[in-house]
């Protein structure tokens, strides 16, 4: 053909040769793919007919001379491609009227039933007429050439055809050919499409076009043709492909279309993409946001919805959830102000869920991704207003549900988020319910790893301390809740949680009191409550310098129940004392003494609490009430020594903080605790401890109270002159033994020394040079005579130490201090001196 | 040789977190060693220090939820220090009381902690240094609590004592300079 286009300019003959090129598209064999190679070869040459086309019409022949030659081919097929291109060819030469030809041309395509081979060939209509149309300012409109509306109606016609062609290919051929019909209808798929694409991009278009004409016809083909593969492309087509402006429009009957499909579209897939489109125009433009708002699109999509799911009952869970996801992406985007809507839809979404996900992962990750939106939407406040996402979530896994709590609380951790309010913390306590206790579908406490649950009770714990209100009121109810929820969880879990509330209670405690200090009426209950106290219950204690005996505390029952009494009613219906919330916080210390094994955090929190009482709530009793509680559990429920030992330090040391005592309790617990020192088992320990007892009689002044310090230099020489008795005994113990080498007592004595002179420096009460000299003139010997025995130079080091200590005391002595420090003798003594050897 | 000490955080009995403001100071590569006062409380935190730098020296605070040694002594940069929390000593930080704890580790820096109160002090020829509670927490013997935290400079026979504070929100630095006598 084109030797006889190039060469020989003959028109017959190139007529002749192109028909029959033509006619190879005529076969029937070939694949969609193949086919459509074959098609581009042809539409190339077809391009350089063309060429000569335009080159003959300008020697003279006219185009509607070579419209009628044309029509001579004698097969269909080939006849109407050559038609197109002369027609093509005819209106652009505007020798005719684009709309007759237009017209004329669809017409006749219609002779071509087969539909491979129909809908190339009405491809190529397609392609050949693009920007021939007569289009709205298109030079081919008017003067009888048309205008918009044939435009339209010629690629509607096309279309129409077109998809009827496309549909008819799925009965073709056999059933077990099905799955690769389909494939290849997929392919062919844009043919169709571009029929709307160009439809959509004719500037003469408008809206009232569009929704009058356009889309009824459209949706009456797509929804009529009742094919399942069609449908879910064209609709799709129709989504992306026209303004969003236009969808805003015609909403109701796109929707309107949605139930009408065949059942296997995946009609979710729809919705969501014309959902995101329209979130994503929202967002670009306030206007349309309004619109939106008023046109009530979000009542109309959860309808829409709705009516899917009863339409089509077998839908996968996971598709289900797909739509709601892309409903709460587009309440988030277009109207974040109304949170009601985000319930609606996790309601909506609870319901069609209804039988739960049944272990289908795919569905299960699009609910997490469906309940992670209102947190990354929403702060989390507002997130916990959401009634029907706990609901939601237990539908998730066990170890899915524990991620997404976990992620809540870290959303509020990690921003400093503050919970007010009871309802809330309410709310946030069901949220995160699997980290709280056993739920069902996990695995119980008990067998966890101690790991595992110390990992997430320390987030919870850290949680605690984001729970807040200014009102003690408010924020002491905030913590009872937590309590109580808690104590759900058993004692493996509450032991990490526990202390984080008494410590948060412990800060109320202080904020009350100083509140009250601030106030005088407030302050007058307080110290109704410390006088009341000071009307000394009746205590017996018994003690005595030797260790044999056992220590008993009674203090009447009736006592600490009358105090409690003088709390309830001190405290009006809507405040709240320190006295009665550290009642709630030693109620707490009980539960953490029951926990097995962990007696020591239980001590630990009485003692703060105990502390608290004592400085600032200074309620007298209930501090007393917190020691006594600590000795009982020391002798009842610790047995181990080092435990032992560190507890009784503890005691010991927060003790020494107290200036609440009166004599006759400060007394009691004083013996108490002289006693149980005496009492340990190693005799370093016992020394130890009772001299750290002698800081019992004499406190540092109060920074709070002027004048109440403990000043009893009689009880701390005692005390002092027991622990020498101790370290004699220690002494001889080594002597007996005969362990040469054990020079462990004299740093006792040492020690002791040191007491000695902590209280020297402080000038105490007969604490004068005659009576630190003799202590210093022993360990001098001591140390001396160990040098003979070759043993362990540690005693010796610490000594030099300390005498150089004492001397830079000496030296830097000021005041009064310098008569007292100089009466003091020190010998020299050099730790490496050979001068001893 | 840049040395962190740092403690008391009662994460999470009392605290929940690291201020923000001192996560930021403390970037891993900087930091030599790292002296733990003790009450962190929770193992996590372990990690997070780890993180800093792999020579850590942890001692048992009264609230700590794993055990770790009462007292610590190391050399570090020509200094010899000692570390403990300091709830072990009646009354509690009390210099003197102290003193003799340094005396009897033999130690020329003393660090502990458990007042939650930020102190560098001298006791004879010994410095004492108290990094205070890095997270602010409650303490039953203190109304208000600064977050700090010291960095500790070591150089020779100098040591540069750096604290951090937490003042309003913004982060505050002194420094305390000590020679070691020979």
């Amino acid at each position: 053909m084109r030797k006889s286009i190039e060469e020989d300019d003959n028109l017959r003959e190139a007529l002749r040769y192109s028909a029959a090129m033509l006619g190879e598209l005529r076969t029937s064999l070939l694949s969609p793919q193949k086919y459509y190679e074959l098609y581009m070869m042809v539409f190339d040459q077809l391009v350089n007919l063309e060429a000569f086309f335009s080159e003959e019409r300008n020697k003279g022949r006219s185009f509607s001379e070579l419209y009628e030659l044309v029509q001579h081919a004698g097969n269909v097929l080939p006849r109407l491609y050559l038609m197109v291109a002369v027609g093509c060819l005819y209106i652009r030469s505007k020798e005719a009227k684009a709309k007759e030809i237009l017209k004329d041309l669809v017409e006749l395509c219609k002779g071509v039933q087969h539909p491979t081979r129909g809908l190339f060939l009405r491809s190529y209509l397609c392609q050949r007429s693009k920007g021939l149309l007569p289009d709205t300012g298109s030079p081919y409109e008017g003067n009888g050439g048309g205008d918009i509306h044939d435009a339209v109606d010629f690629l509607l016609s096309n279309f129409i055809e077109m998809n009827k062609l496309w549909v008819r290919m799925q009965h073709q051929g056999n059933a077990r050919d099905k799955e690769k019909r389909e494939q290849e209808r997929q392919q062919l798929q844009d043919l169709v499409g571009k029929n709307l694409t160009y439809l959509s991009q004719l500037d003469g278009l408008d809206y009232e076009l569009y929704a009058g004409m356009v889309l009824p016809r459209v949706i009456e083909q797509v929804v009529s043709c009742k094919d399942g593969i069609a449908q879910q492309y064209l609709m799709q087509c129709i989504i992306q492909g026209f303004p969003d402006a236009f969808h805003l429009g015609t909403l109701d009957v796109l929707l309107g279309a949605l139930p009408e499909l065949q059942p296997e579209v995946k009609v979710h897939a729809i919705m969501s993409s014309l959902m995101d489109r329209l979130a994503k125009y929202a967002e670009s433009d306030a206007a349309v946001m309004q619109r939106l708002l008023e046109m009530k699109a979000f009542e109309k999509f959860r309808d829409s919805i709705g009516r899917v799911l009863n339409a089509q009952t077998d839908m996968a869970a996971a598709d289900k959830v797909e739509m709601f996801v892309a409903l709460m992406n587009f309440t988030g985007s277009v109207l974040p102000n109304i949170v009601d809507n985000v319930n609606q839809v996790l309601a909506a979404a609870h319901a069609a869920l209804a039988t739960g996900l049944s272990g289908d992962i795919k569905a299960e990750k699009q609910l997490v991704a469906l309940l992670t939106i209102p947190l990354t939407k929403y702060d989390v406040v507002t997130g916990l207003g959401l009634t029907e996402y706990p609901i939601l979530m237990g539908l998730l896994r066990h170890r899915t549900h524990k991620e997404l709590a976990s992620k809540i609380i870290h959303a509020i951790v990690d921003s400093g988020t503050r919970i007010h309010s009871v309802e809330k913390v309410a709310m946030l306590f069901r949220f995160i319910s699997p980290l709280i206790k056993d739920v069902e579908g996990g695995p119980r406490v008990d067998d966890m790893d101690e790991e595992d649950i110390e990992e997430e009770q320390v987030l919870v714990a850290r949680l605690i301390h984001s729970l807040f209100h200014e009102d003690p009121v408010i924020h002491h109810a905030i913590l009872s809740l937590a309590k109580s929820e808690l104590m759900h969880g058993g004692a493996r879990r509450v032991r990490h949680t526990l202390p984080a509330l008494g410590f948060c209670a412990l800060q109320i405690v202080r904020r009350i009191s100083s509140a009250s200090k601030a106030s005088p009426s407030l302050r007058n209950n307080a110290e109704c409550e410390a006088g009341f106290g000071a009307a000394s219950p009746d205590i017996n204690a018994e003690t005595t310098e030797t260790d044999a005996e056992a220590v008993n505390i009674e203090v009447k029952a009736v006592d600490a129940e009358a105090e409690a009494d003088v709390t309830a009613a001190a405290a009006n219906a809507s405040e709240l004392t320190a006295g009665a919330l550290l009642q709630w916080v030693l109620e707490l210390c009980n539960v953490l003494a029951e926990v097995p094994r962990e007696p020591m955090m239980a001590l630990r929190m009485l003692l703060a609490a105990g502390l608290a009482a004592s400085e600032e709530a200074r309620v007298e009793l209930l501090a007393y009430q917190f020691f006594e509680e600590a000795f009982t559990l020391y002798e009842e429920g610790i047995s181990d020594q080092r435990n032992r030992v560190t507890a009784l330090h503890s005691i010991i040391g927060t003790l020494n903080r107290c200036y609440i005592f009166g004599s006759e309790n400060r007394d009691a617990l004083t013996q108490n605790a002289a006693a149980y020192s005496s009492r340990l088992l190693k005799r370093s320990d016992q020394c130890h401890s009772v001299c750290e007892c002698s800081h019992l009689s004499w406190q540092d002044d109060s920074t709070e109270v002027p004048g109440v310090a403990v000043r009893d230099s009689a009880r701390v020489m005692s005390c002092l002159k027991r622990a020498l008795k101790i370290a004699n005994s220690a002494k001889q113990q080594v002597t007996v033994a005969a362990r040469a080498g054990d020079c462990s007592y004299i740093t006792l004595y040492i020690e002791i020394l040191e007491h000695y002179l902590f209280y020297f420096d402080r000038s105490v009460e007969n604490f004068t040079a005659s009576v630190l000299q003799p202590v210093i003139d022993m360990v001098q010997s001591e140390v001396m005579l160990s040098l003979t025995k070759a043993g362990d130079s540690e005693a010796r080091r610490l000594w030099s130490k300390t005498l150089e200590y004492i001397h830079q005391l000496k030296v830097k002595a000021t005041g009064d201090k310098v008569v007292r420090y100089s009466a003091l003798q020190l010998p020299s003594f050099q730790q490496d001196s050979k001068a001893y050897l | 040789m840049l040395i962190l000490c740092i403690g008391d955080l009662h994460i999470p009995h009392r605290a929940c977190d690291l201020p923000q403001q001192f996560k930021e100071l403390l970037k891993p590569g900087k930091i030599h060693s790292i002296l733990s006062t003790g009450n962190l409380c929770c193992k996590s935190f372990i990690d997070y220090l780890k993180n800093l730098t792999s020579d850590i020296h942890l001692v048992q605070g009264d609230f700590d939820e794993f055990t770790s040694p009462e007292s610590s002594i190391v050399n570090l940069g020509g200094f010899k220090i000692g570390i403990s929390h300091g709830h072990q000593v009646v009354p509690w930080g009390d210099t003197d009381r102290l003193g003799h704890m340094q005396r009897q580790m033999d130690v020329d820096i003393l660090i502990t902690g458990h007042t939650h109160e930020y102190k560098v002090t001298t006791c004879g020829s010994g410095l004492q240094i108290n990094p205070g509670s890095a997270t602010g927490a409650y303490s039953t013997c203190r109304n208000t609590v600064t977050p700090s935290f010291v960095l500790l400079d070591l150089d020779g026979s100098k040591a540069t004592v750096y604290v951090y504070q937490l003042v309003d929100g913004k982060v505050k630095v002194e420094k305390v300079d000590y020679v070691k006598p020979t």
